[in-house]
This record gives structure tokens, C-alpha cells and sequence, in this order.
């Protein structure tokens, strides 16, 4: 159940760094040819500080510092299997996301949404995310929507 | 891919032939996904799927390599929205196509662009939709 009075709830803040065989692997997964994904000296040679994370990790990355999936899911619904799915992502990047660095992940439940969808009631609730180095210094910004299919 | 030598309206595409089902298996693996239907067949044929379920990052990745591949350095992504509309199956072939919207010029020589971006399937279905910045350079 998705009780309306989650919207604001602060998500325990934490810290994660991916490594560097994990955005390799990633790269391969996602047949993405980017070398700066899988070596540094490509990503200098790019002008980059050393071997990047692919943004499309960037969920991940705030998903396992709060918790992992399966809390982040089960903040939402007991039963988020059966009918929990991610409806919509926005990130804005502000430094590059390199591998083998830590970063501080801060979040909340910014919105609660009800809507009659084409198969019936659903809830979207919307994740927003800040994430930064152990600087202080801002690297993305990500909002997820999850959307609980269902009278929540 | 320089800032000068994109006009609204250019197009590129990238196609994803064959969603491979150990691709799907090691990102729920990396992603430390328990949701079995992106790496149990037989959890996914009981819910009437016609393969693995591929992940929604996944389908993301497919959406940003054609801009992300065209930058000076991948780090000049600046930013994206996106919405998920529908599922992506194990064997299954998809195609990203963006499309230059708007140019920005900066005072060096370069500029940011927004680009519209969408991932489809082949039965023409929209897996995936949104919008993506990136600053190209002179």
C-alpha cells in the first residue's frame, strides 16, 4: 500500500562507488562500443579524469546507496512485484561520474500522484535524488518515478 | 561530432538487433535486481512473456549511445528525460532514433543541443521516449 503521507519522507542518505569491472560489464550488457566506459587511459585520452560510469547507471547508483531495490520498492508496496515499474526517469549531470569514487547519495519521496490510467487506478511516486562527491561537490541530480499499478 | 556541423532536423539512429537474454541475466546481476523475470525463463513464460524481460536502464543505454557516441567526451551528456512506455523482451529488436530540436550557442564556439529521443520496437510500438541535452564543441 502507498499511503499519501510518504510524499516528503526523507530516504536514509548513503554512500556508493561503482567499480571499475562493473561499468565494464555494463558497457558489454548494453552493447555500448564506448571505450571510456571500460578503460581510463580512453577516457583521458578523451579528456576525461579517468574511466567514466554510463549515465544510464546513474538509478542504480542512488537505488544501492538507500538501500537497494528491494527497500526502495518496499517503501512503496509490500507486494511491489506484483505490479511496481519504473515510468519515467529525469537527471541532470554536472561532472563527470568516474568509477572508483564515492559518492553521497541524498533522497526523498517528492510527490505522490493518484491517476486513472487506460488499465485502471495507478500511483506514481516520485523519487528525487542529489548526488555528490565526499567534496561536497554536486555530480547529478535524478528524479525516478515509480509507478504502483493498482488501488494503493 | 562538431557543434557547427549539426542543423535541426538531422537524424541518427542505432539499432539493437536481438536483446540477448544473458545480456538481460548479468544487468540483474549488476544491478542486484531480484524481479526474476529479467533472468528466470520460466518465471517469465508463466507471465505470458516471450522471453527475459529486459531491463529499463537497458533501454535507456540504448537511447543515449547515438548522442553519447558523438560527443567530444561522454561527460558533455548534460542531461535527459525519459518515460517508459512499454517492455522489451529478450530477442526482440529495437532501434533509438534522436532528432536534433533546438541549438544553443555558447560564447566558445560550441553549443548545447536538445535533442528529441525515442527507442522502437519492431512492431513499431514506442518502448521508450524523452529528451536529451549535450553540449558539442567548436
Amino acid at each position: 500500500m502507498v499511503a499519501s503521507d510518504l510524499e516528503g519522507t526523507e530516504i536514509p542518505s548513503g554512500e556508493f562507488e561503482v567499480e571499475s569491472w562493473k561499468a565494464y560489464l555494463w558497457a558489454d550488457a548494453t552493447r555500448d562500443d564506448e571505450m571510456a566506459f571500460r578503460y581510463s587511459e580512453d577516457a583521458q585520452d578523451a579528456g576525461e579524469p579517468g574511466q567514466l560510469v554510463p549515465h544510464s547507471m546513474c538509478q542504480h547508483i542512488v537505488f544501492e546507496a538507500t538501500g537497494g531495490i528491494e527497500a526502495t520498492m518496499s517503501r512503496l508496496s509490500d507486494d511491489w512485484k506484483s505490479g511496481t515499474v519504473l515510468g519515467g526517469l529525469r537527471a541532470d549531470f554536472h561532472a563527470p561520474i568516474e568509477t572508483a569514487t564515492s559518492f553521497i547519495i541524498e533522497g526523498e519521496i517528492s510527490n505522490i500522484e493518484k491517476r486513472d490510467g487506460s488499465s485502471g487506478e495507478l500511483t506514481i511516486a516520485t523519487h528525487r535524488y542529489t548526488v555528490s562527491t565526499t567534496d561536497g561537490e554536486p555530480v547529478y541530480d535524478l528524479e525516478a518515478d515509480m509507478v504502483i499499478l493498482g488501488d494503493a | 561530432m562538431r557543434f557547427e556541423s549539426l542543423s535541426v532536423g538531422d537524424t541518427f539512429e542505432q539499432t539493437v538487433t536481438d536483446v540477448r537474454g544473458e545480456d538481460t541475466k548479468l544487468i540483474a546481476a549488476l544491478l542486484q535486481d531480484p524481479y526474476p523475470p529479467h533472468f528466470d525463463p520460466r518465471h517469465a513464460e508463466e507471465l505470458g512473456y516471450p522471453g527475459l524481460l529486459n531491463q529499463g536502464p537497458a533501454n535507456l543505454a540504448y537511447m543515449l549511445q547515438p548522442i553519447v557516441r558523438r560527443l567530444d567526451r561522454p561527460s558533455r551528456l548534460e542531461g535527459f528525460e525519459t518515460r517508459f512506455h512499454d517492455t522489451v523482451f529478450e530477442g526482440e529488436t529495437v532501434t533509438a532514433t534522436v532528432t536534433v530540436e533546438e541549438k544553443e550557442p555558447t560564447d566558445d564556439g560550441g553549443g548545447v543541443v536538445e535533442f528529441s529521443a525515442v527507442v522502437t520496437k519492431e512492431n513499431g510500438e514506442t518502448a521508450v521516449d524523452g529528451s536529451v541535452r549535450a553540449t558539442f564543441g567548436d
